[in-house]
């Protein structure tokens, strides 16, 4: 065998491509297209315009790792990337040093001196692209758009569109062994959605539900995905290789205790006020059609989900006592 | 067949000895560094300077070091090249307000792959100006680690374009080198051996040795990785994937195991919600019922038990405190209660199937 046909071959089993700037173009950032893009405001007409956000893998895993970093207190940062057509395209993040609370964060005016300083700074180094939104965590809760959270992402849309809003859930991110992730626009103030929002259920916790209800329909999410460059894939399909054992060495079964039990507590909370509902015959038929919807539901919903989690986490560690 | 790796693999680049060094490179800093190089090679106008990032990290006890992530800087190249000093400082004095216990523990240059190799491309000339570029990291930087990545750069001053054929079947070659151990990153140490002392490495006296190299990944960071893994898009098909999916062959054999599993497991996933809801309707309807005095069982409450009791296979499906005896209510599954006649939950259902009337019954005892 030559050597061009072992090359290929190897080339063949291994997977092994050139890289082609070509297909890196989403990483391209052409200044003078997205001034045209935000002079030319396609979401003023459409509250609903961006309908998709794409995540490099870079700001993805900068991005958790960060909220992951703040425990059980929020984190924010902001994300920088550019528009293509109906979606946003979140190329970088960076973490602020903003401290915030179990249950809020928001940027000061230091945050706001750091954010111009360093988007300069990253412009000469080469990094173009403006700050196309910002993240925070919410770290046990879920992802999803407290009052707060609505009215500093409606300013933002008045003043710095394009701009989205991301929240991330660190504990759940190690709890369900997949980043609990989340992209949101909020709608005008005088606008009105047609169909309120059917959102796939997530666990809220009890003290939480009321803050979720009532801004549900300010904001709308948006699909989330994500992508990597070639050299991305090269580089962690190899990393993966050498070191997935290494996954099942966790488990929120023995991480997350602290979190399995606020979620224990919650389901416990929320079956009891349930319970109490249901024994007050008077509110019966309202909790049918009230703003809880189907609150009956949620224990359930939420055991299920909690003991799926467990369940997880238990046959990581049985597979990993196998195997090792 | 795969191609013998021990033969393609090249003589030992250093002769020198180990440093007595060792590196734990993490996902998110091989991450920042694979984005640097691809925005390089995405400009359009490309560049005519090396590519240089500072590794952030935490020294950990005596002769290990922790790299966490990195961040790029510019470099000058008008007459000698320089990284430039203020922006250097400027964003490592940013990212220390936000991670105060990292530190900048060493520098990367993304450059070519042999020193012999590299050295024929650059010339003295630019042998010299990459000399300067150490010398400049080590004042700025405190005793830095120097990793340099095989990614096929073509060097500056070689006459190689970014864009010629050469440059990407040597890029390809490259990368190919680094997939086969990541030893080959050629972490170089400058600090000198541990036992010899600061000393020697700060009067020049210490060559670079090598570092060994394990790449390491936290928990959160796993998880992330794993996804981007998973579910993530090759940056090309970024604008294909806003259209109809699976247009693309290459994107139908990526899903098909992966995704087909994860499929599969949604599915089952979501069984299981219904089978919950099912039964948080049953124990609503029941609640509200006993509440009102009533132990009847409704027709929508029999039709809902049956469904509990098929979706989980119950067979016997009763305990045993449960008569089988009588039938207490008829209800067709297919439309909806018939005819609820007294208590839960002995029920015997008709369902029809292909035409024809069939009656099942449950009971908690052997049929006999």
């Amino acid at each position: 065998m030559d050597a061009n046909a072992a090359r290929n071959e190897f080339d063949q089993v291994n997977q092994v491509r050139a890289l082609d700037p070509n297909e890196e173009a989403v990483y391209r950032y052409d200044g003078s297209e997205q001034q045209g893009i935000r002079a030319a405001k396609p979401w003023k007409t459409d509250p609903n315009h961006f309908k998709k956000v794409y995540v490099s893998s870079v700001a993805l895993v900068k991005m958790s790792m960060h909220a992951h970093s703040g425990g059980d207190l929020e984190v924010m940062g902001l994300m920088q990337g550019k528009v293509e057509g109906e979606s946003l395209i979140i190329l970088d993040s960076f973490a602020l040093p903003v401290e915030g609370t179990e249950t809020r964060v928001n940027a000061s005016n230091e945050a706001n001196e750091y954010i111009v300083s360093y988007l300069e700074e990253a412009k000469t180094a080469g990094r173009l692209e403006n700050a196309i939104g910002w993240y925070h965590s919410h770290p046990g809760y879920g992802c999803w758009l407290s009052g707060i959270d609505v009215s500093t992402q409606m300013i933002n849309q008045q003043f710095q569109e394009p701009w989205v809003a991301v929240v991330i859930d660190p504990k759940r991110t190690v709890a369900s062994g997949k980043v609990d992730i989340g992209a949101f626009r909020t709608y005008p103030k005088e606008y009105k959605p047609e169909h309120s929002r059917e959102s796939a259920y997530q666990t809220i916790p009890l003290e939480k539900v009321e803050d979720f209800g009532v801004h549900a329909d300010a904001y709308y999410s948006l699909d989330v995905s994500y992508f990597k460059s070639s050299l991305d894939t090269q580089l962690l399909d190899d990393l993966w290789k050498r070191y997935w054992v290494e996954v099942l060495s966790q488990s929120p079964v023995t991480q997350e205790q602290e979190y399995m039990s606020k979620q224990m507590r919650d389901v416990g909370g929320k079956a009891e006020r349930m319970i109490r509902r249901g024994k007050d015959k008077g509110n019966s038929s309202k909790m049918a059609q009230g703003k809880e919807g189907n609150a009956m539901e949620w224990p359930f919903k939420d055991a299920s989900k909690m003991s799926i989690e467990l369940s997880l986490g238990l046959l990581s560690q049985s597979t990993r006592r196998s195997l090792l | 067949m795969s191609a013998d790796r021990s033969q393609n693999q090249d003589p030992p680049v250093n002769p020198v000895p180990p440093s007595g060094w060792t590196c734990s490179l993490h996902a998110l800093a091989v991450l920042s560094i694979s984005d640097h190089w691809t925005r390089y090679i995405t400009r359009p106008e490309g560049l005519d300077r090396p590519l240089v990032g500072i590794l952030l990290g935490k020294t950990v006890g005596e002769g290990h070091v922790e790299v966490w992530a990195s961040f790029e800087v510019g470099v000058c190249s008008e007459g000698e090249v320089r990284v430039q000093e203020s922006a250097l400082n400027a964003r490592r004095s940013q990212f220390y307000q936000v991670y105060p216990d990292w530190e900048a523990v060493g520098w990367y240059e993304l450059g070519g792959g042999k020193d012999q190799e590299d050295n024929q491309k650059r010339g003295m000339e630019g042998m010299v100006r990459m000399n300067e570029l150490k010398k400049q990291m080590h004042e700025l930087l405190d005793d830095p680690l120097h990793l340099h990545l095989p990614l096929g750069l073509p060097i500056p001053d070689s006459g190689d374009t970014k864009t010629t054929s050469s440059g990407w079947t040597d890029l390809s070659e490259r990368i190919r080198q680094s997939m086969w151990g990541y030893p080959d990153l050629r972490v170089l140490t400058e600090r000198g051996d541990v036992s010899a002392g600061k000393q020697e490495a700060s009067e020049g006296r210490v060559k670079a040795q090598p570092v060994e190299v394990k790449m390491v990944m936290s928990g959160v960071e796993k998880i992330a990785v794993d996804d981007v893994m998973m579910r993530a898009h090759p940056a090309r098909r970024v604008k294909e994937a806003d259209g109809p999916r699976g247009s693309g062959k290459e994107e139908e054999e990526t899903e098909s195991a992966v995704v087909e599993g994860l499929k599969q497991q949604k599915s089952a996933l979501e069984a299981l919600g219904r089978n919950i809801r099912l039964l948080a309707s049953f124990v609503e309807d029941i609640h509200f019922r006993q509440d009102g005095g009533s132990s009847e069982v409704s027709g929508k409450e029999a039709a809902l038990l049956w469904d509990i009791a098929s979706i989980a296979h119950l067979d016997p499906p009763l305990p045993s405190s449960l008569s089988p005896t009588s039938p207490l209510c008829v209800c067709d599954t297919n439309m909806g209660a018939l005819s609820p006649s007294r208590s839960f939950p002995n029920c015997i259902t008709s369902s029809r199937k292909g035409g024809e009337n069939e009656t099942r019954s449950w009971s908690s005892e052997p049929s006999s």
